[in-house]
């Protein structure tokens, strides 16, 4: 056993160096687009953050342009507001599994199912799908937000297994954008409410506009309403698992269910550091989906908070707060047909719990870290006068927090020396994967040194994006793993290097 | 079952209301007896457990049964309420009702506090008086040794309302569905038990407490979950009933020491010319008796150890019958780690004079629907002959063989086919 515990860690120092793979990051939301789709639900094995094999049972895509592999969390399904969705459930699982899709308007039966009748037998919440049977569930997407699917048949063992994945539900108004990225100026996010200030000329916003163009979690309530516009948006998937529990299902034996006790925690499927590594991984078949939350300073970004275990999390990240905007798909609005997110609440963690989902805007700014992160530059820069950046220009940067390695400025020092003044990682920090900076200024992106050799690919600054429950960001009692990734903030690039539309497609982020 | 309440009008609470206008005209002094007392729930797998339970006293010195959760108390906004308390057990209780005033008596032994509130000596009666009443839903429960009285059972509900013309709290402009047409209460309460290796199977902590072996709590896990008192199947009987074109308040508790997630949702259809589908879940509109300035949606309700919510579920709207889940989304969904059991129902929704529960059709009442009950039923099509029970064809718009009720006449030969389905597990209705 401690021969194998030292072996993990080794892999895990070894995967660190090696598979860090934030530079190719994807920053989006992955799933199934339609109206119609084909699950089927079965067994496999997913590989834990620390290498460890655990038998789960998922669903597949085997719609004809599917995977066909079962995933833990199962499809996310990307739905628009009114679509009227079929779900057809094939089950290669040794007994019944339905699906229950809270918050969606049922039009196939919801009807229970009792074996023959009788009231101690029950077998599902909802129409089941037999072993080697298929069911079909036909429901309309009435409302925008963020829901989940779950079995309803031997919940507690199903829904420790894994038979659960998340809905995204788009408004009506929403379209693609023509370009992922906007800027979005004009919304001062940072007052209560948000409200809108001057546009600024320059800003490409094409959110939620009089035009409603694209970019909304819920529909506006009136044409000023951009309390729910974001610019790009993620998706957190929390679960948890009891090795001993997943061992038992696999290998039988004894084990008590009333002393389950997690001490596996994931996002999206997958416990740190895989959480950082590509969607649709080679070495992760059955975990396709990553938790990579990448933005650009001042970027309004949407997160999606599901919580598919049976415990709370308390989901914490850094940098500024978050606005919760809706709970389990309805707007925190006093007037939902008028007001807007206006009883929404800022927080810096927030409560993931079981069975409710949450959207929350988060917008980095740099607020109160000391200096100026938009740089002091004569020419017209993304949120130079952001609102909680006082509004002012600063010739002179502040001295920065003790514990970062701040740049020192000079009243003399202008561009291209100002920008991202990267410190580069030694050897032992290194173990802190390839996004090192060193330095939370972000200033604008440029080209590193030559020679640098490769860190820091994003130029950004990196942070941890975690469960504040200590505990829960290890992987069976190792550190660190669980619900952990790093968030980063990719600088803009310069507008002097180039136009503002050089998008990266691997990381959706704007490069140099 | 019916408690003794003595109404008897206090003039100082009429003086009071008077100057209250959002308060009933009569305040009352509302008495109850009750007697903290040994005695025994029964689970669905048939394993007994020993339980602290309250019983109800009002037709005189221990004639009640005690049951977990305690006698429902019941009182109107203002009241005073008066609990005799007749204490059988061999060690100390009392009663505290978290939000609702008592003059407390806090007892300590060696300066340590024993009793939270005014202890009642074994053997033992005394008087405790709350006055005046919040509206709201409350737990009552005993303040004495409470991380072990709790879990023996000494606790149950108190509802005070509705106030005027059914409303369950005075509505306020930003919350203003407090009215409703009938209630429900969901108790949520729990059995913890330790697995001893040497037996070879679950020992409660209720048994080892009567077996007097002073156990810490610390050891013992949730083996049985229960809604006001019962696991599932036991939950379905009486069940809760929330019919269409109501609104049902469900005043939801948690009288354990975990914190559950009550989960409900469905689908009804409303009662236009083309009945359209709408999703609903419930609207929490009062928590620990307190009105929230805005109601909270939700398909799932966090439900702390200790605490009440006033939850509304609103089926004004509805024109169809239904059968919905409600789960505990923690999973509690289990008697002895075997499902089905467990905090889980069904919301009985349908008419005073409809029956669409999807147990009809055993005919027999054997238990189950089987061949047996398909002949009975194409027996009776013959004969010209009636048998509510059999009577499931035509199935709801929701999938529920609500049947074609009292005034439907003569059962048909699609009774009989859609029994032969469901007998052959073709349909589950
Ligand atoms: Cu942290």
């Amino acid at each position: 056993m401690n021969n194998s515990k030292m072996l993990w860690r080794l892999l895990l120092v070894a995967l660190l160096v090696v598979a860090s793979p934030i530079c190719k990051a994807h920053a989006m939301i992955n799933g199934l687009t339609g109206t119609s789709f084909n699950f089927t639900a079965k067994s496999g094995h997913i590989t834990a953050g620390d290498g460890a094999s655990l038998l789960f049972w998922g669903f597949a895509d085997t719609s004809p342009t599917g995977s066909g592999v079962v995933q833990y969390p199962g499809p996310t399904l990307i739905l628009r507001e009114g679509d009227t969705v079929t779900v057809t459930l094939s089950n290669q699982l040794a007994e019944p599994v339905s699906l229950l899709f809270p918050g969606m308007t049922m039009i196939s039966s919801t009807a229970p199912v009792f074996n023959g009748g009788s009231k101690a037998k029950l077998s599902s919440l909802a129409p089941e799908a037999l072993p080697n049977g298929t069911q079909t569930y036909t429901f309309k997407a009435t409302k925008p937000g963020t829901y989940y699917y779950e079995s309803g048949s031997n919940q507690p063992i199903q829904l420790r297994m894994g038979l659960f994945g998340g809905i995204v539900v788009r408004p009506a108004t929403y379209k693609a954008l023509p370009l992922p990225n906007v800027v979005p100026y004009g919304l001062n996010a940072f007052a209560d409410p948000p409200a809108n200030t001057t546009r600024h000329p320059q800003v490409r916003t094409n959110y939620n506009d009089s035009t409603g163009i694209g970019g909304v979690a819920y529909n506006p309530s009136n044409a000023g309403d951009l309390t729910t516009a974001y610019d790009r948006e993620y998706l957190v998937i929390a679960s948890e698992m009891d090795p001993d529990f997943q061992k038992w299902m696999e290998f039988g034996g004894t084990y008590d269910l009333s002393k389950w006790r997690s001490n596996y925690w994931f996002f999206n499927g997958r416990n740190a550091p895989d959480t950082m590594d590509m969607p649709n991984s080679a070495v992760l078949p059955t975990q396709p989906y990553n938790t990579m939350p990448l933005a650009h300073p001042g970027e309004r970004v949407l997160i999606r908070l599901v919580n598919m275990g049976q415990e709370f999390h308390p989901f914490h990240h850094h940098g500024n707060h978050s606005r919760v905007i809706a709970v389990d798909g309805n707007l925190l609005s006093s007037n939902p047909a008028a007001s807007g997110a206006d009883l929404a609440w800022l927080a810096f963690t927030e409560t993931l719990i079981p069975g409710k989902t949450m959207d929350t805007i988060f917008t980095w700014t740099g607020a109160n870290l000391g200096w100026d992160i938009y740089s002091d530059s004569p020419r017209v820069r993304p949120y130079e006068y952001m609102a909680d950046h006082g509004k002012t220009y600063q010739p002179n940067i502040l001295p920065a927090q003790p514990q970062t390695t701040p740049p020192v400025p000079t009243p003399a020092l202008k561009l291209p020396p100002q920008a991202v003044p990267v410190i580069l990682p030694t050897i032992e920090q290194i173990i802190a994967g390839a996004n090192y900076s060193g330095s939370p200024y972000l200033g604008m992106s440029a080209p590193l040194t030559p020679g640098e050799g490769g860190f820091n690919p994003l130029n950004g600054y990196f942070y941890m994006f975690h469960s504040h429950a200590e505990l829960e960001i290890t992987n069976n009692n190792t550190f660190p793993g669980g619900m952990l990734t790093m968030m980063g903030i990719v600088p803009w690039p310069d507008p002097a290097l180039g136009p503002l539309d050089n998008l990266d497609p691997a990381t959706d982020m704007y490069m140099p | 079952m019916k408690f003794m309440q003595l109404k008897i009008p206090t003039l100082g609470l009429l003086l009071l209301t008077a100057t209250l206008s959002a308060t009933p005209a009569l305040a009352a002094t509302v008495t109850y007896n009750l007697r903290a007392d040994l005695g025994s729930i029964t689970m669905p797998d048939a394993t007994v457990v020993p339980v602290w339970g309250f019983a109800d006293d009002t037709a005189g010195a221990n004639s009640g049964t005690v049951t977990v959760p305690g006698p429902q108390l019941k009182a109107a906004p203002g009241d005073t309420l008066v609990i005799n308390l007749s204490n059988r057990l061999t060690v100390p209780v009392s009663i505290i009702i978290p939000g609702q005033r008592l003059i407390p008596t806090p007892t300590s032994a060696g300066g340590r506090v024993m009793s939270f509130a005014n202890e009642v000596a074994a053997g033992a009666t005394s008087a405790l008086t709350f006055t005046p009443l919040k509206a709201g839903t409350f737990l009552y429960e005993s303040g004495t040794n409470h991380a072990s009285q709790l879990p023996m059972g000494l606790y149950g509900p108190l509802v005070v309302g509705p106030g005027v013309t059914g409303q369950a709290y005075p509505p306020t402009a930003t919350n203003a569905g407090t009215t409703y047409d009938r209630e429900e209460v969901l108790l949520f309460s729990d059995i913890l038990a330790r697995f001893d290796k040497t037996l070879n199977k679950y020992v409660t902590y209720n048994s080892d407490m009567v077996a007097g072996s002073n156990p810490n709590i610390a050891n013992y896990s949730t083996l049985y979950y229960l809604i006001n008192g019962k696991s599932f199947p036991d939950t379905l009987t009486p069940g809760v009933s929330a019919p269409p074109g109501q609104r049902t308040l469900l005043r939801i508790l948690n009288a354990s020491g975990h914190n559950y997630m009550p989960e409900i949702s469905g689908t009804y259809y409303d009662a236009a010319a083309t009945p359209q589908p709408h999703a609903f879940s419930t609207q929490v509109i009062a928590e620990d008796g307190n009105l929230y300035r805005f109601a909270k949606p939700g398909v799932a309700m966090v439900l702390p150890a200790g605490k009440t919510l006033d939850a509304m579920l609103d089926l004004s709207g509805a024109g169809s019958q239904g059968y919905y889940a409600v789960y505990d989304r923690r999973l509690g969904l289990t008697n002895a780690s075997k499902f089905p059991g467990g905090m889980l129902t069904f919301v009985a929704s349908w008419g005073p004079t409809e029956n669409c529960s999807p147990f009809k059709g055993d005919v027999n009442g054997d238990g189950r629907v089987d061949l047996i009950d398909v002949i009975l039923t194409l027996r009776l099509v013959l004969s010209g002959g009636y048998n509510a029970n059999a009577d499931v064809a035509p199935v709801s718009l929701s999938g529920l063989p609500c049947g074609n009720g009292a005034a439907g006449g003569a059962l048909t030969i699609a009774d009989a086919l859609l029994l032969l389905q469901k007998a052959i597990g073709l349909n589950s209705y």
